[in-house]
């Protein structure tokens, strides 16, 4: 049986937000290490290794490189005035695995839902009506966006006003794909939000939350072993943070 | 006089019906340009932000609880789509809303002059709302402020002084930006569009006649 595949979504919110108190409440290495390693192994069973490593990639190594070099090299002494290059590169470390670990906590307890989850879980956080529908529609509006740029390079070709499809090519006419497309997004976003409300989507929304929360099929022993790790987790921390204070 | 009520009844339901359906729509919209342009400036390394243009058109074009609402949830979907740090700068987008709010009721996103003065007040406010938190991550968040942050860390300036100033020196030219581009966008509005808003939020007072 796979523990960590799909907790419900009550679980998942809580054990975010007690995951990252306990994270802020961190201070030091030993800590912040067994924590990234924990959250490491359960994103090993979900499959959510590689999405870590790509944020890994684009925010945290080069904030840490510059949390690094600037710490330990250049300032060579930390926050607090500790004077030796050593407590420059702890306090660069401790912020990038706090970083690492902020970053964890989301794509294990939230970024692992499936759409139809997403909303249960921003219903039960008080997110309902107009607003659901809002955020429902944003998260599909990427794919709309990606089509109607295809659209305005389509006719800026057939006008001639664009000679090919190159990436210099559109990279010079970013300025006027943006406007086209800044103006016209407000205008299909208006007539979609007109069908939805004449078509009862929000009545609609309603009902597949319930019909969501009722035969959601997600293990409870799931989601309590989460809040269980989260709790102890923000437990421990706090502990020791007042312990070094 | 119960005529007189049912139709009062009807035209209200119309009312909040059509708010619904105007901010249904805006709201993804200002989402979607949030995010767009964080991302962009995230991987291209540009030394702006840009992440606040969708909140701000919003707030012109349906009022200020919508440009409010935008900006919370842009920065709770930031954190899981964009950057994790994101959802700690809540505050400030709240705060921004209700000044470009006030702004956009004066008529300060008429002209290029007026954006860059809406620019230069939102600017500072949002840096006095951003600053402790980038002390909260150590002068670094990813973001466009870190290389003055660095900057000014190098030259044996406290963490304090170094986020903070970094802050009040980036923020205004964010600012301006996405004001500038803001009053761009809506001098581009159809006429069939600006009819739409017309009586919804501060989008005719915006507008050159």
């Amino acid at each position: 049986m796979n523990l960590f595949a799909s907790p419900p979504s009550l679980y998942r919110g809580l054990a975010c937000f007690i995951g990252l108190f306990g994270t802020f409440m961190a201070n030091r290495l030993p800590l912040l290490l067994g924590g990234l390693l924990i959250v490491l192994v359960i994103m090993g069973i979900q499959g959510k290794l590689r999405e870590f490593a790509r944020f890994g990639l684009t925010v945290l190594l080069h904030i840490g490189g510059a949390l690094i070099v600037i710490w330990g090299f250049v300032r060579k002494s930390g926050p607090n005035g500790e004077h030796s290059p050593e407590d420059g590169v702890l306090f660069a470390v401790l912020t990038i695995l706090r970083l690492a670990l902020l970053g964890a906590i989301f794509l294990v307890t939230v970024l692992t839902l499936s759409p139809d989850r997403l909303s249960h879980l921003l219903h039960t956080f008080g997110i309902r009506g107009w607003a659901l529908a809002g955020v429902i529609s944003y998260l599909n509006l990427w794919s709309d966006f990606r089509r109607n740029i295809k659209q305005i390079y389509a006719s800026r070709c057939a006008r001639r006003l664009m000679p090919d499809r190159s990436f210099a090519t559109r990279l010079r006419q970013m300025p006027y794909t943006l406007r086209t497309l800044f103006i016209s997004s407000p205008m299909y976003s208006l007539d979609r939000a007109q069908t939805w409300e004449s078509g009862g989507l929000i009545h609609r929304l309603e009902r597949l939350d319930k019909r969501t929360s009722a035969t959601e099929d997600s293990f409870q022993l799931s989601g309590i072993l989460l809040l269980a790790l989260a709790t102890g987790w923000a437990i421990t921390t706090t502990v020791y943070f007042f312990k070094s204070e | 006089m119960q005529k007189e009520n049912q139709d009062y009844a009807v035209t209200s339901d119309n009312e909040q019906q059509r708010k619904k359906v105007l901010l249904m729509a805006t709201v993804p919209i200002g989402l979607l340009l949030n995010h767009a342009m964080g991302i962009l400036t995230l991987y291209l390394k540009l030394p702006l932000y840009l992440d606040n243009i969708g909140m701000f058109l919003v707030t012109i074009l349906v009022g200020v609880p919508a440009g409010v609402i935008t900006g919370i949830l842009s920065s709770l979907l930031g954190g899981l789509l964009i950057n994790p740090v994101i959802p700690y700068y809540t505050a400030s987008p709240i705060a921004l809303a209700l000044v470009a709010g006030w702004m956009a009721k004066k008529g300060y996103f008429r002209s290029i002059p007026r954006a860059i003065v809406t620019g230069i007040l939102l600017g500072l406010v949002g840096a006095t709302c951003n600053a402790p938190l980038v002390i909260l991550f150590s002068g670094f968040t990813g973001t466009c402020t870190d290389a003055t942050t660095a900057l000014l860390l190098a030259n044996g300036q406290s963490l304090f002084t170094s986020a903070f100033f970094a802050n009040f020196v980036n923020d205004p030219f964010d600012k301006i930006i996405q004001c500038l581009l803001v009053v761009w966008m809506i001098r581009g509005f159809p006429k069939k569009l600006q009819i739409r808003f017309a009586n919804s939020g501060y989008l005719m007072r915006n507008l050159i006649k």
